[in-house]
């Protein structure tokens, strides 16, 4: 890759202005949004990581939010490789952060340990996911939409009313935490650190899957299943993977969720937090993993000063997602993705036009390349892992 | 014998406030392939405006005329504009609603308050008869519910098998491409279909008011069942529509009844069953 | 001593063909798609199918690739009977099948679409840990292939943005991708330019000669080049079936066509224009 001045390619020394002589400021800001191209993801990843490590260190406000956003953030994560990457929107998800949660409570409430409620909630979430599945993906498109909202209202509706289990509307309140040895969960800074640390691997596996050839199935089943299938590909089968995946991980941030809080209530699984979770998806950026990251934490941080500053942020949540559906599908992450996209054109006009070379290989976590509307669901989305589009 | 008739009744008055919402959003969704989320925001909303009208004029069918009225000239505001704008896409169109179930859950919040509420029933409708045959003391207020709806639900019969928007509406559902090529103004009737569902959901809302309350959530409450009706009856089918009710709101209100701690669950049931046997709901059509 | 292989003889009764039909009927609702159609086709035929719109082609493809169910009668794939299995099913056992109207993976670059197309009949499509990007084999397979079609510098390239013809190549090297046995090819020249056309016709001649292809065009010069035997539907039911030379002598067959262009009636001669409606 070349650093510094333009290539010594035949046609390079003339900029795309012509009569313009390649100037010092043209080979400089060159250089700049070539090296930017390979740094920013690494160095925003990192920098990123340092501010969340420090935040978390701490003890106030921000280290709280920051706790809820990650727990969130899990679970979003998760939907956004269901919904992103195969298509399916699921307004369940916070249904199954709040078995994940619950199964902890109720166990801990029959007198199991920490560790072993873990462990069944884990089982509980993964049985569910493995059960529900089954009759989740026998529809698709709009129709998995409604059958996962109305799943997700029956969770709900089992949370408030089956009180013999959940105690109903009043929760059930979790007083002891995993602990081993020196390592104990009841102190808040170790169970900030797990929070981060259990967000990380999920976030590094998700992307991980969306690279492996399950993660491209799924983006072809996005794009066009009754292709995919005539290729060979068990598309109910892969879409059951997808959900069981993303339906284990919403449990996982369920159980964190009940050792942040110490409590949980049917209110954590009423429509509107399944809803939230879709919004953060769509508002970060669906197919881009790292977008709805950042969306929990924009969501949370409107939750808790909502009342502060913005008593009615409901309003202007629901107002913000019409406007993304409407003027930037792609949500931040789509942004994101298009200022690569100008800045590799701008790369390839200074460099003098369509001869210049290939765009380079992907940078870690951010290709140039967008991942446009497809299929049925049209919207559009941010897909990691595109090559860049070459010019013509 | 008489508690299980009066159980009985009242699982139809659930199905008829059911329909009432139910109709609107299957029609909807069978003409114009729009799955409004928000329905049951404007059920709700049309519950509360038509709670504040019967407060200050103590006028019940001022209420009902008043909600119905106004969501429907809501309804007819969203469908010219933001339905209008996401015409190009099924899942952008359904992801706006959600937006909406948010701000008009929030404003509704600003202004009612989060205690719930009932709507009141005045005069004649607040009280009770005895029935025939059976002799059960019932509210009158459930029979006029009953009745409403029975007369609604043959009027949009009619409306639909009988008159020329009807056909129109009808051949939308089944062929949309089809309908459009032949020169029939589908723009008009996607408009009036849209503005007849919200009509119909506010409508519902102050009816709902009176036996089921105004409660934040109310909204997904009402949503799910219409949800649940469209499952089990065919997404897009009207007679769907009015089987799917009958059945989802005797299930609700037995639930509710006889198993109070999965009375969600077990609509859960039929929609299970439908889902594994056909899809494409009872009397829906493949490729819906 | 040199023994001599005899000549293999290739009567039906012997060696099942490489796709045949028993009886197919396909009815939806009180109309009648497909009606009692019966095809053999031997291994390594060019066929066609061909007829007017609304004759019930694309809907036998259907039935031939499992997209739908016949109401009654038998799908058979070098003997196997295959009616009751879905598509993918069939794509494991060598069928192959490109189509009209549902095409590429549009939102993903060539290299995306060939790589799932790879990856379709092994067990890796469902692994979940290692990069698709890092099975070389894959790569480099989806590479060679690109290059046979003249796609080697699309493969960075949005399905959605190739033009016609690269999307119709495209279409073909998917489903040769999978290898497959028998070949089913919907309407590959539909909507071409001429020389798009040409393109598509030299690809055919190049397909391999074990490969069983049966194609469904309108473009009589195409299949007079493609294909050596075709079957002609009308209304779902077949009405002849024979040599491109019989066919197109046929007067049934010439009946139905007029009013559309009449197929050449001199063989080997310059053709009209096919119905390509």
């Amino acid at each position: 890759m070349t650093a510094g001045g333009p290539p010594a390619s035949a046609g390079a020394t003339t900029p795309a202005r012509p009569g313009r002589p390649a100037g010092r400021l043209t080979r400089l800001t060159l250089v700049i949004l070539e090296q930017s191209r390979r740094l920013t993801g690494p160095v925003a990843g990192v920098a990123a990581a340092v501010v969340l490590v420090l935040i978390l260190q701490g003890n106030g406000f921000a280290s709280t939010l920051v706790e809820d956003a990650l727990v969130y953030a899990i679970a979003a994560m998760a939907l956004d490789f269901m919904a992103g990457y195969a298509g399916m929107v699921s307004l369940a998800q916070a249904g199954f952060l709040g078995v994940g949660a619950y199964a902890v409570a109720i166990a801990e409430n029959h007198f199991l340990s920490p560790w072993a409620a873990v462990g069944i909630a884990l089982a509980v979430v993964l049985g569910a996911g493995l059960a529900l599945g089954i009759v989740a993906v026998r529809t698709k498109g709009v129709s998995f939409v409604i059958i996962t909202l109305a799943l997700g209202q029956v969770l709900y509706g089992l949370a408030f009313q089956w009180t013999g289990l959940s105690e109903g509307d009043n929760g059930i309140t979790v007083a002891s935490l995993p602990a081993i040895g020196s390592f104990d969960l009841s102190n808040p800074l170790t169970l900030r650190m797990t929070v981060l640390a259990v967000f990380a691997v999920t976030a590094l596996l998700l992307v991980l899957f969306t690279r492996s050839p399950f993660g491209l199935s799924l983006r072809g089943i996005r794009s066009n299943e009754q292709r995919l299938a005539a290729l060979g590909y068990r598309t109910s089968l892969h879409r059951y993977l997808a959900w069981v995946i993303a339906v284990f991980f919403a449990g996982v941030a369920g159980i964190l969720y009940v050792f942040v809080q110490g409590l949980i209530t049917p209110t954590t699984m009423a429509f509107s937090a399944n809803g939230f979770l879709v919004v953060m998806v769509v508002l970060g950026g669906l197919g881009s993993i790292w977008g709805p990251a950042i969306g929990a934490l924009v969501i949370v941080l409107f939750q808790q000063e909502a009342s502060t500053y913005v008593t009615r942020w409901q309003t202007l949540m629901g107002l913000t997602l019409i406007a993304v559906v409407l003027f930037s599908p792609g949500g931040f992450w789509g942004l994101v993705r298009a200022a690569g996209r100008r800045r590799d054109a701008l790369i390839t006009r200074l460099r003098g036009g369509p001869a210049g070379e290939n765009g380079p290989a992907t940078t870690a976590g951010q290709a140039s390349g967008a991942g446009q509307a497809g299929g049925p669901l049209a919207l559009e989305t941010a897909h990691p892992g595109t090559e860049p589009r070459q010019t013509p | 014998m008489q508690e299980f008739i009066a159980q009985t009744l009242n699982g139809l008055t659930l199905a008829g406030v059911i329909f009432l919402v139910s109709s609107g959003f299957t029609l909807v969704f069978g003409i114009m392939r729009v799955t409004n989320l928000a329905h049951g925001a404007v059920y709700l909303l049309g519950g509360y405006i038509g709670y504040s009208v019967i407060q200050s004029t103590n006028n019940f069918f001022l209420g009902l005329a008043v909600a119905a009225l106004a969501m429907g000239a809501l309804g007819l505001g969203l469908e010219r504009t933001l339905i209008t704008w996401l015409r190009r896409s099924e899942m952008a169109e359904l992801l706006a609603t959600l937006g909406l179930i948010y701000v008009i859950d929030d404003v509704a919040l600003a202004i009612w308050g989060g205690n719930p509420l009932t709507v009141n029933l005045p005069g004649f409708l607040g009280k009770s008869s005895t029935l025939p045959v059976s002799g059960i003391v019932y509210p009158n207020g459930r029979i006029f519910i009953l009745g409403v709806s029975v007369v609604v639900a043959v009027a949009l019969y009619y409306l639909l098998r009988r008159t020329r928007v009807g056909a129109i509406v009808r051949a939308g559902v089944d062929d949309r491409e089809m309908v459009g090529a032949l020169g029939v103004n589908v723009r008009l009737a996607n408009t009036l279909v849209f503005t007849l569902g919200a009509l119909l959901a506010g409508f519902a809302g102050v009816l709902g008011g009176t036996v089921l309350g105004l409660y934040t959530g109310g909204d997904s409450d009402m949503l799910l069942f219409a949800l649940a009706v469209v499952i089990v009856g065919g997404l897009g089918s009207f007679e769907g529509a009015i089987l799917g009710s009958l059945l989802i709101g005797l299930v609700v209100d037995y639930g509710t009844a006889y198993f109070a701690a999965f009375a969600y669950s077990v609509l859960f049931i039929p929609v299970i069953v439908v889902l594994l046997v056909k899809p494409q709901g009872l009397l829906g059509r493949q490729g819906v | 001593m040199t023994a001599e292989p005899a000549a293999p003889q290739t009567k039906p009764a012997d060696t099942p063909p490489a796709l045949a039909a028993d009886h197919l009927w396909r009815r939806f609702r009180g109309v009648t798609a497909v009606a009692d159609v019966s095809l053999r086709i031997p291994l390594g035929a060019r066929f066609g199918i061909i007829g007017p719109n609304g004759a019930g082609k694309t809907t036998l493809f259907n039935l031939l690739s499992g997209e739908l169910r016949p109401s009654s009668g038998r799908v058979a794939l070098f003997g196997q009977d295959i009616t009751g299995l879905r598509p993918y099913r069939r794509a494991a056992l060598g069928l192959g099948r490109t189509f009209q109207i549902t095409r590429v993976f549009g939102d993903l670059t060539v290299l995306e679409n060939l790589t799932l197309a790879l990856h379709g009949l092994n067990r890796s499509k469902l692994s979940l840990l290692r990069p698709w990007r890092r099975y070389p084999d894959a790569m480099a397979e989806a590479a060679e292939l690109a290059a046979s079609f003249g796609l080697a510098g699309r493969l960075g390239t949005r399905a959605s943005e190739l033009s016609h013809g690269e999307i119709r190549e495209l279409e073909v090297l998917l489903a040769l991708a999978l290898k497959p046995r028998v070949l089913l090819l919907d309407e590959p020249a539909a909507g071409l330019s001429p020389a798009e056309r040409v393109d598509i016709l030299n690809l055919l001649r190049s397909l391999p000669a074990e490969l069983t292809l049966i194609m469904i065009e309108h473009d009589i010069d195409l299949l007079r080049g493609a294909v050596d035997s075709a079957a002609v539907l009308h209304l779902g039911a077949l009405v002849v079936e024979g040599t491109m030379r019989e066919i197109q002598q046929d007067d049934r067959v010439r009946e139905l066509y007029l009013g559309q262009a009449a197929p050449d009636p001199r063989p080997g001669g310059p053709g009209q224009e096919g119905a390509g409606t």
